[in-house]
């Protein structure tokens, strides 16, 4: 096993990991099941290819570029969930995938089946990033994902997300607008989802229709599922299982998708909650939070 | 002029089959049954595995089509059932599961790629000066229409077809009254997954191709019917599938070079979906 | 007069779930809405609290007219509610339920990305809601899973953690046994004296005419009848209108 194929294989987890936390954002938090993640993905990558390849743009500013417009598509794509609830949702989502990645293959201006190539590594001081100093840069841009995410889950807008996927109407009965919430579920997922598009792009340096299309949205699903929906650790936990798995069983390349499936099927059958939720409701039972809420009492000294 | 109407109306039969089918399980469940998608395929690609096998033809449709029935019956029983108290997303997610599964089972089986389903049917094409309609389109319009009355006479003049109706309405409500729910949900399983066998072995004849993967599209075209024509509704389902499918071919026709035919298709669809969530003809489902 | 229901109609189809309904509730007072089932209630509550939109008429709280405007700004506006059958946040705690509620004037500004529900300030005041329904020792408890009678209390809590002005409470005792309607008669008053106005719907009628100041009674979607608790159970109108559906008081 060599450096690079490590090294190769770390990338690819921890684009996985910010994939799969900013899916569960959107369904875990916020509850809104969307099947179509994978169309944040492509749009953070190929605007960031039409940026560098097409535009000659500078890295930097194409990275920043790429992941607002990923946020704006992610705020646009919001505007369907506000009038379409639940199951509607899942079929928008799933034709979203669609024609995201219809417009890749079939609009010239995107490079068509043949995708772009030639998309530069970042660089810094006018020297390109290695593969070892890109898998670096990757994992800050991972740990920064997490402790936004975090942080996110401290605050009053989590509180929102989990009103608003609760129950939806005594949301909005204690003052969660759910449009300006289902908003910000889907604008913060399209930022995520379009900064692991852009690292991914430029880490492969090629960018193909293919690799956006429903099958990838269903791998990114699998991650969060397995891990644990609307956990911290569960979709971390989830993407290094989901990325080290067809490398672990090498032979099992070929069947990955029966292999995601399956473990998709196991997993609602015998732990709903994911790996991470399942342990959780071990530990705490039907007491959740007991260990904070103790930490509050003693806190607030009642 | 005249040819796209009767291509929608081929399109639209083809819809109708695996629609039809969706609302009989999604009316009653409210589970997006995507793993329907499977079973269009499998009706397909098992028959066509028989009939090379040398099964006579009207043999070896029938055979799968027994078989997709009781595939849809096992994915009711073996899987749905056990988690339909976990909250709406976990069948959800177990079906998309499924479906992927299924796909790449079929593509392991029977490899990735198109196959031709060369038969010889005694029908006659229809050939005028304005009109070409091959004997598979004619054999599917026919075939819709003797099924969509003989689902109407199930559904309306037999005790099966009011356990379907009742518990489509509700379904606690139905059990209440002494309805077999499970036996009912299985039954509809049954029928919804023979027709979506039979909607796949007819598009299949009428492209003359079938592939481990032709059921996504199709299927999530008759989501959006389903949706479209108010869930739990057949008569809705029928009527929705033919507009949708005129709709597209007219969308299509005017519009074909800017997207793929189905981009576009999907578009409308979302479209519609947001501007008309409760369907053609339905009631809002909250 | 804080709330004035002017009226206010609405149809579904063929059916006039609410004709023409108009009434006006003071500040400081507790009333209660009564009638058969299928009278339009809740219906009337769905448009006083922005589920709904009237076809006609006005709805007129504190000053302002909440007609088209969000559930979520009419929450704002200090209008709280608690519904029919019973919606806590069940995968929730109950402690949080209650500080979801204290999020109010967070959630529509930028504040809620750095306002944090667990700090200090937010949990006691969180505590003395709980404190003040007596379910502060099932503060870490998943709301869902709480018998009814609790998981109406932290309905209640939440709502009350609005600050409100006025609180909507929907059949705030129906499936409570006689124990727990006799505390939440204790309950709804003590709100009342903390001065929160109080507009409820219900259907027992000791509950009713134990703490209401003032009855509406409605029928058909229609206003038959106002006033005081006696006056109101001897109308006769009222009487027949529940004789005539089968209704006990």
């Amino acid at each position: 096993m060599s450096l690079d194929y490590f090294l190769t294989v770390s990338v690819f987890t921890m684009i996985n990991m910010i994939l799969a936390l900013s899916l569960n954002v959107l369904i875990g938090y916020a509850g809104q099941v969307s099947l179509g993640h994978a169309a944040f993905f492509g749009i953070g990558a190929y605007a960031s290819a039409i940026l560098t390849v097409k535009f000659g743009m500078n890295y930097w500013l194409a990275l920043l570029l790429s992941v607002l417009i990923s946020g704006l598509v992610g705020l646009l794509l919001g505007l369907p969930a506000l009038r379409v609830k639940e199951d509607f949702l899942v079929l928008a989502t799933i034709g979203i995938n669609f024609v995201v990645v219809s417009i890749f293959n079939y609009v010239k201006f995107f490079g068509g089946p043949y995708g772009i190539l030639g998309l530069p590594r970042p660089s810094l001081f006018n020297h390109a990033f290695s593969t070892r100093e890109y898998a670096i840069y990757v994992l800050v841009w991972t740990i920064l994902v997490i402790l936004f995410v975090r942080y996110l889950s401290k605050t009053y807008v989590k509180l929102g997300f989990d009103s608003l996927r609760e129950d939806e109407d005594a949301a909005e009965s204690v003052g969660v607008s759910s449009p300006r919430y289902k908003m910000y579920a889907f604008t913060i997922a399209g930022l995520l989802a379009g900064l692991a598009g852009n690292l991914w792009a430029h880490y492969m340096t090629v960018v193909f229709p293919d690799n956006f299309a429903f099958p990838v949205s269903i791998g990114i699903l699998t991650m969060v599922v397995v891990g644990g929906v609307g956990t911290l650790f569960g979709p971390l936990v989830g993407a290094v299982i989901v990325t080290t798995l067809p490398e672990i069983l090498r032979f099992a390349r070929d069947y990955r998708m029966l292999i995601y499936g399956l473990i998709i099927v196991f997993t609602m059958f015998f732990m709903p909650k994911g790996i991470v939720g399942s342990i959780k409701e071990r530990i705490y039972g039907a007491a959740l939070s007991e260990k904070r809420i103790e930490k509050i009492r003693r806190v607030a000294g009642s | 002029m005249l040819q796209n109407i009767v291509n929608a109306l081929v399109l639209g039969s083809s819809y109708v089959m695996i629609a039809v089918g969706l609302t009989l399980v999604y009316g009653i469940l409210k589970i997006l049954h995507i793993a329907h998608a499977g079973i269009y395929a499998f009706g397909a690609l098992f028959a066509v595995y028989l009939y090379e096998l040398g099964f006579p033809f009207v043999v070896a449709i029938v055979l799968s089509l027994v078989a997709s029935s009781f595939l849809g019956v096992f994915i009711y029983r073996g899987f749905y059932k056990h988690v339909l108290d976990r909250g709406r997303i976990v069948p959800l997610v177990m079906s998309v599961g499924l479906f992927a599964a299924m796909e790449d089972l079929y593509r392991l089986a029977w490899g990735p790629y198109k196959r031709p389903f060369d038969v010889y049917l005694s029908l006659p094409d229809i050939m005028t000066p304005n009109l070409y309609l091959s004997s598979r389109g004619v054999l599917m319009l026919i075939v819709t229409v003797i099924v969509v009355f003989v689902l109407y006479l199930l559904l309306m003049k037999t005790k099966l077809g009011k356990s379907l109706r009742a518990c489509s309405n509700d379904l606690h409500l139905a059990g209440a009254f002494g309805v077999n729910t499970d036996r009912t949900i299985a039954y509809g399983f049954l029928i919804g997954s023979c027709l979506a066998a039979l909607g796949g072995i007819l598009v299949g004849l009428y492209d003359n191709t079938v592939y481990p993967t032709m059921g996504s599209v199709p299927s999530y075209k008759a989501f959006v019917v389903v949706v479209l024509g108010g869930f739990g509704s057949i008569r809705g389902a029928v009527i929705a599938s033919y507009i949708l499918a005129l709709v597209e071919t007219f969308v299509v026709y005017k519009l074909g070079y800017l997207l793929p035919r189905d981009a576009i298709a999907f578009l409308t669809m979302i479209v519609l979906l947001m501007f008309k969530p409760e369907g053609l003809f339905g009631k809002v489902q909250r | 007069m804080l709330l004035s229901v002017r009226n206010v109609s609405k149809r579904f189809g063929g059916l006039q779930a609410v004709k023409d309904v108009s009434f006006n509730v003071e500040a400081g007072e507790i009333r209660a809405i009564i009638g058969p089932n299928g009278a339009g209630k809740t219906t009337l509550f769905n448009m006083i609290n922005g589920f709904l939109k009237p076809d006609s008429g006005v709805v007129i709280f504190d000053g302002k007219n909440i007609v088209g405007l969000r559930p979520s700004e009419i929450a704002r506006m200090g209008l709280a509610r608690t519904f029919q059958i019973v919606k806590p946040f069940s995968n929730l705690s109950v402690l949080e339920n209650v500080l979801a509620g204290l999020g109010l004037e967070y959630y529509p500004s930028l504040a809620a990305f750095h306002r944090s529900p667990f700090d200090r300030e937010h949990v006691r005041k969180a505590w003395e809601i709980l404190e003040m329904l007596g379910i502060e020792k099932y503060a870490s408890v998943a709301a869902g899973t709480l018998p009814l009678g609790l998981q109406r209390k932290v309905e209640i809590a939440r709502a009350l953690a609005l600050k409100p002005k006025l609180l909507l409470l929907d059949e705030a005792v129906s499936g409570l046994n006689d124990a727990e309607t006799e505390e939440m008669i204790s309950v709804v008053k003590k709100i009342n004296q903390f001065g929160v106005t109080i507009l409820f719907i219900e259907h027992d009628m000791r509950f009713t005419v134990k703490v209401a100041h003032r009855i509406t009674v409605l029928d058909y979607g229609v206003k038959i009848a106002e006033g005081g608790p006696e006056q109101v159970m001897k109308d006769p109108k009222v009487i027949e209108a529940y004789l005539g559906s089968e209704e006990v008081a």
